[in-house]
This record gives structure tokens, C-alpha cells and sequence, in this order.
């Protein structure tokens, strides 16, 4: 059955029946729209108030009570409610703080990529010609690489540390926004309104802050929520193979990587920050999928 | 065509040669190759010999002259941990990651078209959703953390598969499933929007009309033409599924390149590591200069807008 099948017999009481089930399919979407904002404000509150809601400091460690199991499994004690890792460190302090230092990497690192990426953006569609060839082949080939191999190589020879890393996971995802402002800022110079302003005599800065950044601005920030996702990815990729965030701090994928060697005696270990980053980048995607369906209905 | 085919090869050439310069660049500022290469206490007049030796007392463009000269040569230099040339490295360990990613990548093709497809033609309907509910999925699955999960049920729970190496094909199951769900998961959700964009059109509602049969509709008129903007995706999902290798060959004990890679880097193994990028280099750009080729001879509007716009 398809689309067209459908507007032909609408009298068709199987097409009633299906298209009841579109409907309540449709009003079923919000609600997985909503759980995922939920779900998105609880980790976001965990990371800003993580100093404050972890009852434990992430690196304190009690060597009594090493691999102990989630409060609610034989075993376990109400102390630790997710349970300690080897170093009978609070599985749950450390997840809060690893959520935090995560997050601050993912979002400042795809901010950093979100800006450069759309000032690129725009300078290439102003300066047309030369300038614009120039900054669409490294556009090219930043789409075309495996971003992660080279992120590895980076930071196995500079180093791994919170700011490199930033910088890194930043460089990753430029070229998507400045495709899109580019893109953007093409077709938007040529609509009437900025004709008329450019014939009133505005410069040309003034013209771009006023009337062509916050007609593209919607479009960057859908862009942004549909990246995030990634950003996380790769950082927590990097941080798993050991390559990104170093102890003493820890991060998801690090607190992750870590929990790798005890899956037959712990899995908890593993299985927090796993689904902690399944869940956060699954509900930014349903978010972002949504945001752009709702503001732009040509994607969908 | 011919035209096309060459614009086209510039622009590889171009993209190679910036890559292979970010190469050069980024593993010279990243530190002194011999403060990784010398044990800390070596004695300064042992650090000079290495460096007139190795030619780091050059200036850096003579340097960087003398590194394309090498490489146009084919010589990739020696393996500091091995002793022995990177390309030999390589090449013991290329069959193992062919297999792996051959695997992966045409598994991932065949399911991202295959459920791509049959969700578009189900539009708005139970599977539809059920489908896109598992690519949505798929996508946010960290590789690594499905890796581990397929290691607690089918090694640790029902004792199935091995957990690492590669002895025979159960070997092969868990790594190829990682590698190629996140990719099936972005090629069905492409396919699927490319398929629907093609049914709205007027000529599909013209061999509605025409009572031409499901199969005549969907395979003659629709597939070809929703193919056309798959194309584009399976160059993209190729680089991806590269630097996925790295991760699930680590993880999964894979004897391939990317774990090779895993090693060089975590080694400072400067041949190797170079080898390896500037090899996945050439090969995504080859690749995506054939899907660039397979998009033009797809569709001949293609070829003629590259040209009007100077080649892209």
C-alpha cells in the first residue's frame, strides 16, 4: 500500500482503519519526543550539578569494598547504588562526574566546530571565486576522511588532554556548517529584502549581523543538535581507546574503556557510561530528527 | 563525459596532495619524532647524530620535499618498533581488514537498501516505524558499547562466539554486525527518504493510473531513480566505516590494520602511522571519486551541472 493508494480510497474501510493508525502513530511521536527531552534535561542537570549530587569524590577509593555489585543485585549495598569498580571507587560519582566532563567537551567542541564551520561558511559564499574553490576543497576533504584516524594519530602524538581534545572534536563536523551557510548565505543574498537594504546603502557588515545571520541561524542550530550526537560518539570513541581523556579525570568512554577488562566479573562498570551515552545520544537524535521535520518541512 | 572524468581527477589529485600535507605538518608539530623515537637519556651529541641522520636538522621545507620525493617512490620508511618497512606491515594484515570491511560494507548496503526500501513503500505503517525506530537506534549505538554488549550475551551468557582473535568464521560474526549497523542504520534512513521523494512524483502517479503492477512501479520506475541519491551516501559511509575498523579490530582482537593502526599510534610508530593515513587516504579518495563516477554516469544532468559550475 502507498501513499497514492491511500488518497484514491479514502472510502476504503481498510484506508479508515490505516489511517487510524497513522493518526494515533502520529500523536504517539510527541510523547517520544517528550521522553527524550526528559530524558536530555535529567543527564543535562546531572552534568551541571554533578559537583553537588555525587556522593563520593569520583577518584576517592575504598579498597574494602572493591567490585561491588548495584545496590538492588545480591550483593550490593545501599552505599553504592551503581555499585565500585576495581579501585572500589562509587561507580555512581564517577558516572556524574564523567557525565560532565563529557558533555563540557561535546559542547563546547561542536560550538568551536559550529563557528568556525559557518564563518568559513559565509566568507565563501561573500568572496565567491577563488576563495570560495579554496575553502570547499578542504570542505571536500574533511567530508571524505575518516575523521577518527586522524583525531587518534593527533592526540597519541600531542597528547591527551581536555583542551586538545576540545580542540579535536571540534575540527570534526566544521565543514557541515559551513556547507549549510554557504549555501544558505547564496541564496539568501539574493532575496529581495537584502537588494533593498544593500540599495538603501548598508555596508556590508551590518547587513550580514541584521538580516543574513539570523536567517540562517535556525538552519546552524538544527545542524548543531543533528551533529551532537556524533561529537559525543567520536570523544567517547577516542576517550574508549584510552587516546583522549587521561586519569585522573575520566570520561564516559574512558570510565567505559576501563570497564572493558571486568564484563565477565562486573559488567556494571561498563554498562553505566554505555548506556548513559546510548541514551543521551539517542534522545538528542529523536530531538533533532523532530526539530527539523518541524522547521523544515522540504527535509523531511 | 571525458570532460567530467577529468575535472573530477584534478580534484582527487588536489585533495590527496592537502592530505598528504596535513599528514606531514601534523606529525611534525605534534612533538620531536626522536623524543618519542630516544630513550629520555640519551646522550645530546647520540640525539644530533639521529637527527643529521633522519634529516630533522633540515629546514622544514627541504624536509617536507624530501618526504614527497620518498613517498612518490613508493617508500613508506621502516617500522622504529619492528625494523622493518610499514609497508610490509601493512600488507601482512590487509587481507584480514578486507575481509572484515568487505563484509561489513556489503551487509550494510543490502540491508540499508533492502529495509530502506520496503519502509518507504510502507510509509506511515507498522513496519515503517519499526524500522525507523531500529535505525534511529542503530545511529546512536556507540560501536563499542554494542561490541561489548554482543560480548556479554553471545561470549560471557550463551558461550556461542569468541570473544577476540580470528579463528574461522565465528570470529567474524561480532565484528561484522558492529561495523556495519550504524552504517545500514544512515543507508536505510537515505534510501527510505530518497525512495519517498521519488513516489510523490508525477510519473509514479502516471503508471499508478497506467495500472502497471507493484513489482513494474516500484522496481522499473522507482528503484533507479531513488538509487541515484543512495549512490552519494555509499562514498560517505565507506570513510566512516574506515575509522570504525580501527575501533571494532581493537576491541574484537582483529589481526587487521586498524588494530595495527591502534598499535602504531599508541607505539609513536611514525612509518606506520603515516603509512596507514596516507593509505586509507587514497583509498577513500578513490572510492569517492568512483561514486562520483557511478553518480554522473547515473544521471547525465550530473555531468552537465558539474561543468557549468566549474566541477562541482
Amino acid at each position: 500500500m502507498t501513499a497514492t493508494d491511500r488518497s484514491d480510497d479514502a472510502c476504503d474501510p481498510a484506508f479508515v482503519r490505516r489511517r487510524g493508525w497513522v493518526d494515533r502513530a502520529g500523536l504517539r511521536r510527541p510523547w517520544i519526543v517528550i521522553a527524550a527531552a526528559v530524558i536530555l534535561g535529567i543527564f543535562l542537570s546531572a552534568a551541571l550539578l554533578s559537583p553537588w549530587l555525587q556522593p563520593y569524590a569520583h577518584t576517592s577509593q575504598d579498597l574494602s569494598s572493591f567490585l561491588l555489585p548495584p545496590a538492588w543485585a545480591a550483593g550490593g549495598s545501599a552505599q553504592y547504588l551503581l555499585g565500585t569498580d576495581d579501585l572500589g571507587r562509587d561507580v555512581l560519582s564517577r558516572l556524574l562526574y564523567a557525565t560532565r566532563i563529557s558533555a563540557a567537551i561535546a559542547v563546547l567542541g561542536a560550538g568551536i566546530g559550529a563557528v568556525v564551520g559557518s564563518i568559513l561558511g559565509m566568507v565563501a559564499a561573500h568572496f565567491r571565486g577563488l576563495v570560495d574553490e579554496t575553502i570547499m576543497m578542504f570542505v571536500d576533504v574533511q567530508a571524505t576522511m575518516p575523521f577518527i584516524i586522524f583525531a587518534l594519530a593527533v592526540l597519541a602524538l600531542a597528547g591527551g588532554s581536555f583542551w586538545v581534545l576540545v580542540i579535536v572534536v571540534g575540527i570534526d563536523g566544521w565543514e557541515r556548517y559551513a556547507r549549510l551557510a554557504r549555501g544558505m548565505v547564496l541564496s539568501t543574498n539574493q532575496a529581495p529584502y537584502v537588494h533593498a537594504v544593500r540599495a538603501a546603502g548598508l555596508t556590508e557588515l551590518p547587513i550580514y549581523a541584521r538580516h543574513i545571520v539570523p536567517n540562517v541561524l535556525p538552519a546552524l542550530v538544527i545542524q548543531f543538535t543533528i551533529n551532537l550526537p556524533g561529537t559525543i560518539l567520536l570523544e567517547t570513541s577516542i576517550s574508549f581507546l584510552g587516546l583522549g581523556i587521561q586519569p585522573p579525570m575520566t570520561s564516559l568512554g574512558q570510565m567505559l574503556g576501563q570497564g572493558r577488562d571486568y564484563l565477565l566479573f562486573a559488567p556494571w562498570i561498563a554498562l553505566a557510561p554505555g548506556l548513559t551515552i546510548f541514551a543521551v545520544t539517542l534522545s538528542i537524535s529523536i530531538l533533532g530528527d523532530w526539530l527539523r521535520d518541524r522547521l523544515d518541512p522540504n527535509l523531511k | 563525459m571525458a570532460q567530467f572524468l577529468l575535472i573530477k581527477a584534478v580534484r582527487a589529485a588536489i585533495a590527496l596532495w592537502i592530505v598528504v600535507t596535513f599528514v606531514f605538518v601534523m606529525l611534525r608539530l605534534t612533538g620531536d619524532p626522536l623524543g618519542a623515537l630516544l630513550p629520555e637519556d640519551t646522550a645530546p651529541d647520540i640525539v644530533e647524530a639521529y637527527r643529521v641522520r633522519l634529516g630533522l636538522d633540515q629546514p622544514i621545507i627541504v624536509q617536507y620535499v624530501r618526504y614527497m620525493a620518498t613517498l612518490l617512490q613508493g617508500d613508506f620508511g621502516i617500522s622504529f618498533f619492528n625494523n622493518r618497512p610499514a609497508l610490509e606491515l601493512i600488507g601482512e594484515r590487509l587481507d584480514s581488514t578486507l575481509l572484515l570491511g568487505g563484509l561489513s560494507y556489503l551487509l550494510a548496503i543490502v540491508l540499508g537498501l533492502v529495509f530502506g526500501v520496503a519502509a518507504a513503500v510502507n510509509q506511515g505503517g507498522v513496519f515503517d516505524r519499526g524500522v525507523m525506530v531500529v535505525a534511529v537506534m542503530g545511529y546512536s549505538m556507540p560501536g563499542y558499547f554494542l561490541a561489548l554488549l554482543l560480548i556479554i550475551v553471545f561470549t560471557i551468557e550463551l558461550r556461542w562466539l569468541p570473544p577476540s582473535g580470528a579463528a574461522g568464521w565465528q570470529s567474524l560474526v561480532m565484528p561484522v554486525i558492529t561495523l556495519s549497523l550504524a552504517a545500514a542504520s544512515q543507508i536505510a534512513r537515505f534510501v527510505r527518504s530518497a525512495m519517498l521523494e521519488v513516489l510523490r512524483r508525477s510519473y509514479m502517479r502516471t503508471a499508478d493510473t497506467k495500472g502497471l503492477s507493484h513489482l513494474r512501479r516500484f522496481g522499473w520506475h522507482a528503484l533507479p531513480n531513488a538509487a541515484i541519491p543512495a549512490v552519494t551516501v555509499l562514498g560517505f559511509q565507506f570513510g566512516l566505516m574506515v575509522g570504525g575498523t580501527v575501533i571494532v579490530e581493537t576491541v574484537f582482537a582483529w589481526p587487521g590494520v586498524g588494530r595495527l593502526f591502534f598499535q602504531a599510534v599508541s607505539n609513536r610508530d611514525y612509518a606506520v602511522v603515516q603509512a596507514i593515513l596516507l593509505m586509507v587516504a587514497v583509498s577513500v579518495i578513490v572510492v569517492n571519486y568512483l561514486v562520483d563516477v557511478l553518480y554522473g554516469v547515473l544521471d547525465p544532468r550530473i555531468r552537465q551541472v558539474s561543468r557549468a559550475a566549474g566541477g562541482r
